[in-house]
């Protein structure tokens, strides 16, 4: 797969928002600019949304970097390692004292 | 040093995510099936719990395409690292990679690039394959690329430069007749000519290589090649076309 297509893969909303040439000429900017530094295409993205907060043509579109964070959120949940989860009772014990409710890191 | 048991003819496929569902409900008339190392390099997640259950009905062979065998650099410590890491856990019949280099400073260029076939090269290819089988305990089956130009620097055709690393670093080859017969033609060679240098397998010229075949198509490509040459009919249904590395 081109790395174009790898970051397409990662960020679909971002791309169909802004259309596949201006998607596919930024993608472009971002691998000329901060080429992959690893074999694991789905790494590279990282420091995508912060290159399209500073990308000039994109200024038009001030929440596209946020848009852009959250679509690679979704990928690294997605891969993220296996955790236990929450059993119904401790989740409502959780629920029943939102104020004690552990921030995302 | 694990070495892959002397295998009967064995066939499979690659393994595509979307067919995991029906894989595993419905069985598969395979013996194994390969999938990209650096796709299972995630922390968690369905990737990894799908080829758990592929792995506990079939054989797996774990392909690479970003060691950078040929790269001028040392290798990247890390992704041998993480490839140690996948190969312990799946434990996989096979482990290949590319003749070829993708990284140069740092860099991942994702692409598998062509190397000339000099005696520098020759040195630089065989301690990384003695790098990798030390690190990771196996042996490693290096494919033969495709490749689309060829270097003046060159001093040796590909299958005697192949033949000269797996008789120095005891690997296997795994022989890719798609990138075989498109080098070839790219070169304007005959392609069965260059299959007759390739490494035949386990014998004075290759000891302990194992031998595979990928990309078998529907054709009678393999019945032309030479008795000896057909041992591991091997990766190939659906797959013999262009476009995949």
């Amino acid at each position: 797969m081109c790395l174009i297509g790898a970051l397409a893969d990662t960020f679909p909303v971002t791309r169909e928002l802004v259309g596949a040439p201006f998607f596919d000429a930024m993608a472009r900017c971002f691998i000329d600019a901060e080429p992959p530094r690893s074999p694991v295409l789905t790494e590279h993205g990282d420091t995508f949304p912060e290159f399209v907060s500073a990308f000039p043509p994109a200024a038009g579109l001030p929440y596209l970097p946020d848009l852009a964070r959250l679509e690679l959120a979704r990928v690294r949940a997605y891969h993220a390692a296996d955790a236990t989860a929450l059993g119904a009772d401790a989740l409502a014990g959780h629920l029943a004292e939102p104020v004690r409710l552990p921030t995302a890191a | 040093m694990t070495n892959p048991a002397p295998t009967p003819a064995a066939v499979g496929i690659g393994l595509k995510a979307s067919q995991v569902p029906e894989i595993l409900r419905e069985g598969a008339p395979l013996e194994f099936f390969e999938v990209h190392a650096k796709n299972y390099m995630v922390p968690g997640g369905p990737y990894l719990r799908h080829l758990e259950q592929i792995r506990e009905r079939f054989s797996l062979s774990i392909h690479g395409v970003g060691l950078s065998i040929d790269g001028v650099g040392p290798l990247d410590a890390r992704h041998l690292g993480r490839l140690d890491a996948l190969l312990r856990r799946f434990q996989p019949q096979w482990f290949s990679e590319h003749l070829a280099w993708s990284s140069h400073g740092g860099a991942f260029y994702n692409d598998l690039l062509p190397v000339p076939y000099d005696q520098a090269s020759l040195t630089r290819v065989c301690d990384h394959v003695d790098q990798v089988q030390d690190r990771l305990g196996r042996t490693l089956l290096l494919e033969n690329p495709s490749t689309y130009i060829e270097f003046t620097a060159s001093c040796f055709d590909e299958g005697t430069f192949l033949a000269e690393v797996v008789r120095r670093t005891g690997c296997g080859l795994l022989l890719d007749l798609n990138n075989a017969y498109v080098s070839a033609v790219n070169h304007g060679r005959d392609p069965f000519g260059s299959l007759r240098r390739c490494p035949a397998g386990p014998g004075p010229s290759c000891p302990g290589g194992d031998f595979h075949l990928e990309r078998i198509g529907p054709g009678d490509a393999l019945r032309r090649l030479p008795q000896q040459r057909r041992r591991v009919p091997h990766r190939g249904l659906g797959r013999h076309l262009p476009g995949h590395p």
